[in-house]
């Protein structure tokens, strides 16, 4: 069937008559305006040149039989064509905030070009997905997330396009990474993130609570502690505000993966006391006098 | 060769395909960036640039949807490297008129409307006209399958400069601002267009 295709030339037409009227009826539906259309004459027209789409003064009747006969091909609805059209022209003018360019050139120059576009990759977020909108760090162009359709409108001549190729792109600063193991072990922990914790009173009822479960012998181990999330000191709670009323010495706490907050008993476990000197790849913190 | 509207649908249409290997010729200035598309960067216009730039390969297909001039189509045809086993050329129909008459002898110019001057539209539909038997002489002589398909109109995502632009531009100002196509002057005409039904006429 391919060779029937050489050497011969088809007219793509539906069978759809499309009319002044229809447009004007079609637009006026999908944007919701009544559109009241004012008669003039051709010459009219052409005198004052008034840009219409199509020749006023004949019918355009083509024919695309021959090559619907050959392959049975369908076509887009005229109205469903239209409002794509449409919307994409609307889309253009809200994106470029400019009015729509007349010539080609303009509108490759002019009209949503990216200085990024990461394509085929993992999203750490449900946020990031189905067309929100990010800062990008320069400031100077948003970057858009969405479906891969959209690139080609994104694209523009100094757009730099990396494949991610189905990785993981993590919003962050330099060192974007993570701790999977640390987490999973933290999930056994005292929540003590800033969603149970605002000050070190709470901090002290999840303690209180959990000894009382534990008994004295066992460890409290907390988790998740954000010492920017504590109203009273932007800092680690100290062994005296954690013990003020209920003293309990068997605790640490994991703040984050490259700290730990320990109670003196169990910095002792550890063999760490007031003698213990910094080594080369970590640092002890002392709470060597109340706040 | 082309892929700002009907030329990036195709793209992305074909790039769907299992094993297909899609090289797009075009100046640039608006990247697909799509992947498994290999995007060649030059300018048609330019017969050193189509050599240079395009690599020798047999051509299951050359699909060109930007040719307005027999001299667009000719310099490919000679200037493309390696070997092409189909031409397919995407082109509005157009029509010429016999002096004296209103008849359609083939289609109507179907070109971006300014309501350019009879004389003007002419012009162009001759042009085109002339890219089509250009194609056919050239395919012929170097023995290359053609084939011609010529949307008569193409409504969709991606139209850069729609037909319409008059009356999409109405539909997006402040719905306050009703009027205001009543004052550009928007008429309504009761004239078929585009997807005809007369075959008999307009068949080659």
């Amino acid at each position: 069937m391919i060779h029937e295709t050489y050497q011969t030339a088809f007219n793509l037409a539906s069978d759809e008559l499309v009319s002044y009227s229809r447009i004007v009826e079609s637009v006026g539906r999908d944007h919701g305006k009544k559109i009241e259309p004012v008669r003039l004459p051709a010459a009219e027209i052409n005198r004052q040149g008034i840009p219409l789409p199509f020749p006023l003064e004949e019918h355009l009747l083509y024919s695309g039989a021959k090559i619907r006969q050959l392959f049975g091909i369908e076509y887009m609805p005229f109205k469903k064509g239209l409002r794509e059209a449409l919307k994409y022209y609307l889309m253009c003018r809200s994106s470029a905030a400019l009015p729509p360019p007349d010539r080609p050139g303009d509108a490759r120059n002019s009209i949503m070009s990216a200085d990024l576009v990461l394509c085929n990759l993992g999203a750490s977020d449900a946020r990031l997905v189905g067309g929100a909108r990010l800062d990008c760090p320069s400031g100077k162009q948003d970057t858009f997330m969405g479906a891969q359709d959209a690139l080609g409108e994104l694209s523009g001549p100094k757009t730099q396009v990396l494949d991610c190729q189905g990785g993981m792109v993590l919003p962050g600063f330099n060192d974007a990474h993570c701790h999977p193991i640390a987490f999973a072990m933290t999930q056994r922990y005292l929540d003590c993130s800033a969603r149970q914790v605002g000050c070190i009173s709470d901090i002290q009822a999840i303690l209180r609570k959990q000894a009382g479960k534990a008994g004295k012998e066992r460890w409290l181990r907390g988790a998740q502690l954000d010492a920017t999330a504590i109203a009273e000191s932007n800092a680690l709670p100290n062994r005296w505000e954690l013990t003020r009323r209920y003293p309990i010495s068997r605790w640490y706490w994991w703040s984050d993966p490259a700290s730990i907050a320990s109670s003196t008993a169990a910095l002792s476990r550890c063999g760490i006391d007031d003698s213990t000197l910094d080594s080369d790849a970590e640092m002890l913190g002392r709470d060597y006098y109340q706040r | 060769m082309g892929s700002y509207f009907a030329g990036r649908v195709f793209v992305e249409e074909l790039a769907k395909q299992p094993d297909s290997a899609i090289y797009v010729f075009n100046r640039g200035h608006r990247p697909l960036g799509m992947i498994g598309i290999t995007e060649l960067v030059g300018d048609r216009e330019q017969a050193e640039q189509i050599q240079r730039v395009i690599p020798a390969k047999e051509w299951d297909a050359v699909v060109d949807f930007c040719a307005y001039t027999p001299a667009h189509v000719k310099s490919l045809l000679d200037n493309l490297p390696g070997k092409i086993m189909q031409y397919i050329f995407i082109t509005p129909p157009a029509s010429i008129r016999k002096a004296g008459t209103c008849r359609l002898q083939k289609t109507a110019c179907n070109f971006p409307a300014r309501n350019l001057s009879s004389a003007a539209m002419q012009i162009m539909a001759t042009t085109k006209v002339m890219a089509e038997s250009m194609l056919q002489h050239t395919c012929e002589s170097l023995g290359i399958a053609y084939t011609i398909l010529r949307p008569t109109i193409i409504y969709g995502y991606y139209n850069y400069a729609p037909r319409e632009k008059l009356l999409f531009r109405f539909a997006a100002q402040p719905s306050a601002d009703n009027h205001s196509i009543a004052r550009h002057g928007l008429v309504q005409f009761h004239l078929g267009r585009g997807y005809g039904a007369h075959d008999h006429a307009l068949h080659r």
